[in-house]
C-alpha cells in the first residue's frame, strides 16, 4: 500500500478489474468513449477475491456516493465457471448479483458482469485484443511464428494468447510494450467491431 | 469484554452500533466523527453507577473549567453530552460484555418539579425542594444515572448552591477502567501508584521488558522522588537512573500503556489518539506490547487513530501474534447518522494488500 496515496472511492461507478494491463487498457477505453465518471481498481485475480470485494464495500464513501459496479474477468477455459465465481464473491461480500453476465442486478449499487473476451467464449483480454488485429498487416507474421515453432516440434507457451500479444507488439518500433501501455500508444483499433460488446458494457456501469 | 456497544443520544451519536468487539479495538474515522466520543460512551458505561463520571469527560478533552450555572432555564454542565444538546431526550448506552451480560445505562436531565422533589426526598430533606423553588431563577441542576438492567436503580449527581454532590453513593463499577486522553498526560501521582501496584505483585519486569521495546539499553525501573515528585526512573547503563520522560514521549506513553493495562486486570483500557509520541518504525513493537499485555491481564483495549501507519502496524502486529485478537473499526457519517465500519482480519488484509483507504 502507498501509505502517502491511498486509493480513495471518488467516482459514482467503479470498474473491477485483474490486473496492471487491464488497468491500463481500461483507462484508455473509458477515455476513448469519454465516460468520465468511471473509477478502475485493480482488486487482482487471486482467492481473496471475496475479501477484497468485502474491503472495496467497506471503503470510505463507498455507501455514500457508489452506484454502479462493472466487473470484468477472464474466461480462462470457461466463461460460466468464470461468471459463477464471481457471482459467488458477490454474494460473500454482500453485494448484488446479476442473474447472469451483461445484465443488470435489481438491488444498489448496481453489479454488471463482464466475462472477458466476450459472452460465452473462453480466453482473456489479449484474445479479445488480438481479435481487433486480424486485418494487421504484421498478424500474419506472428501467427507465422507460432507455427514454425509447433513446426520445430517446440512447445508452446501456456498463455498461447499473452505470447501472441507480445509477439505482435514486438512488431511496433518501440519494443518493450506491454498490453496496457500499448492501448495508451493507440496500438488497439478502438474502433474496430470486435470492442463493440466491452464497450457496451462500459456504457451500462 | 464487550462484544457490542450501542448508545443512543450521546455527543454526535443519535444512533450508533458498534459489533464484532475484539480483545483490540482500533477506532479511525474523519474528523469530528465521534471517536473520542465513543471512548467516552465506554467509560461511562464502565463506569456505570457513577454520574461524577461526567464530570470527568470534559477535563479529558482538556476542558478545565466549566462554567456552572442555577436555574431551569439555563444550560446545565451535561448539555454538551446530549445528542444536539437536546436534554429532552435521554442518553442510552447498552454494552454486551461477557463479564457482565447486557447492561443498560440511562443518563437524564431532571428539569420536571416532582423529579426534583423526589431527589431532594432522597437527600433527606438537606435541600427542600417545593414548586415556589423550582420557579425561582436558582433551581439546582441534577443529572440521574439508571442501570436499568435490574429493574431501575439510580444514582443522581446534583449541583446547587452548596456544590456538587452524588446521591447515592454509587457501588463500585463491575471492573477497573483507565482513560488516557489525547491531550491530558496522566499525573504522575497516578503514574507511580500504578507502578507500586505492578511492584507489590511482583509484575514489574512485565513493565521493563514492554519499555525495551523503544529503550533496548533499559535494565531496570525504580520509583525516585524528585522533589515532591515521585518519578519513574530508568537504568540505562548510566552513572544516574534517568527519569523516563527524559527518554523519549514514547517512552513515557508506552509506560502509560503498560502500567493502566496492568492495572486494569479484566477490564478495559480506552486510549484516545495511541499513535501520538511513537516513531512509525516501532508503532508494530508497540501493539505487539499492547496485544501481549491485554492476552496477559485479560483487558480489553479500544483505542482511537487518525494514522494510516499506525493501522497498518496493529494488523502486522496481530498478524504475527498467536491470536488475531484485533479489529478495526472506521466511523463514517453518511447522511444524518454515524456508521461503525467493521474490519475483521481478512477484510484488512485484502484493504491493505488493494492500497484502499480504511481510516
Amino acid at each position: 500500500m502507498d501509505k502517502d496515496h491511498p486509493i480513495e472511492i471518488i467516482k459514482p461507478n467503479l470498474l473491477l478489474v485483474e490486473g496492471k494491463d487491464d488497468v491500463g487498457f481500461f483507462e484508455v477505453l473509458i477515455k476513448y468513449l469519454d465516460l468520465n465518471d468511471i473509477q478502475i481498481i485493480n482488486v487482482g485475480s487471486t482467492s481473496k477475491y471475496g475479501d477484497r470485494l468485502k474491503a472495496i464495500r467497506n471503503s470510505p464513501n463507498f455507501k455514500k456516493i457508489v452506484i454502479s459496479i462493472g466487473i470484468v474477468r477472464d474466461a480462462d477455459t470457461n466463461s460460466d465457471a468464470a461468471f459463477q465465481s464471481i457471482s459467488g464473491y458477490l454474494r460473500s461480500a454482500k453485494l448484488p448479483v446479476p442473474k447472469k453476465p451483461l445484465k443488470l442486478s435489481k438491488s444498489t449499487p448496481q453489479v454488471t458482469v463482464m466475462i472477458l473476451p466476450k459472452e460465452g467464449e473462453p480466453g482473456m483480454l489479449e484474445d479479445l485484443c488480438l481479435s481487433s488485429i486480424l486485418s494487421d498487416s504484421a498478424f500474419p507474421c506472428m501467427e507465422a511464428y507460432f507455427q514454425c515453432l509447433q513446426e520445430k516440434g517446440l512447445s508452446l507457451p501456456n498463455k498461447i494468447s499473452k505470447a501472441k500479444v507480445q509477439v505482435f507488439l514486438a512488431s511496433r518500433q518501440k519494443v518493450g510494450l506491454s498490453l496496457g501501455v500499448a492501448a495508451k500508444a493507440k496500438l488497439w483499433p478502438f474502433d474496430d467491431n470486435a470492442f463493440d460488446q466491452v464497450k457496451t458494457f462500459l456504457q451500462m456501469i | 469484554m464487550y462484544q457490542s456497544f450501542n448508545i443512543s443520544n450521546f455527543r454526535c451519536f443519535k444512533n450508533l452500533n458498534v459489533t464484532n468487539l475484539e480483545r483490540v479495538n482500533l477506532i479511525a474515522g474523519v474528523n469530528n466523527v465521534g471517536k473520542t466520543a465513543l471512548l467516552e460512551a465506554l467509560f461511562l458505561h464502565c463506569g456505570a453507577y457513577n454520574p461524577h463520571l461526567t464530570m470527568n469527560l470534559n477535563a479529558l478533552r482538556g476542558i478545565e473549567s466549566i462554567k456552572v450555572e442555577l436555574g431551569q432555564m439555563i444550560e446545565t454542565p451535561w448539555d454538551s453530552l446530549f445528542y444536539e444538546f437536546d436534554i429532552s431526550k435521554e442518553i442510552q448506552l447498552i454494552g454486551d460484555d461477557k463479564t457482565t451480560g447486557v447492561r443498560k445505562l440511562q443518563l437524564d436531565i431532571i428539569r420536571d418539579v416532582e423529579g426534583l422533589m423526589k431527589v431532594s426526598q432522597l437527600i433527606q430533606h438537606d435541600i427542600n425542594w417545593t414548586k415556589e423553588t423550582s420557579l425561582s431563577l436558582e433551581s439546582p441542576q441534577v443529572l440521574e444515572l439508571s442501570d436499568m438492567s435490574n429493574g431501575q436503580n439510580s444514582y443522581y449527581l446534583i449541583l446547587d448552591h452548596k456544590g456538587i454532590r452524588g446521591v447515592p453513593i454509587p457501588p463500585p463499577p463491575p471492573f477497573p477502567t483507565i482513560y488516557l486522553g489525547s491531550m491530558a498526560r496522566v499525573p504522575l501521582s497516578e503514574e507511580a501508584s500504578r507502578f507500586g501496584k505492578l511492584e507489590l505483585n511482583r509484575q514489574l519486569n512485565v513493565l521493563t521488558n514492554a519499555l525495551k521495546v523503544v529503550e533496548p539499553r533499559l535494565d531496570d525501573l525504580s520509583i525516585i522522588v524528585v522533589g515532591d515528585t515521585p518519578l519513574i526512573h530508568g537504568d540505562i547503563g548510566l552513572e544516574r537512573f534517568v527519569p523516563l520522560q527524559f527518554m523519549g514521549e514514547g517512552m513515557a506513553r508506552l509506560a502509560n500503556f503498560v502500567l493502566a493495562i496492568a492495572n486494569s486486570p479484566d477490564g478495559v483500557v480506552l486510549i484516545d489518539e495511541i499513535e501520538n509520541g511513537f516513531h512509525h518504525s516501532i508503532l508494530t513493537k508497540v501493539w505487539q506490547v499492547i496485544g501481549e499485555m491485554a492476552r496477559k491481564f485479560n483487558t480489553q483495549v479500544f483505542a482511537t487513530t487518525h494514522s494510516l501507519e499506525c493501522i497498518m502496524s496493529a494488523h502486522k502486529a496481530f498478524m504475527e501474534s498467536e491470536h488475531y485478537d484485533f479489529s478495526l473499526h472506521r466511523l463514517e457519517r453518511i447522511n444524518e447518522a454515524i456508521d461503525d465500519v467493521p474490519y475483521d482480519q481478512n477484510a484488512l488484509e485484502a484493504a491493505i494488500e488493494i492500497g484502499l483507504e480504511v481510516r
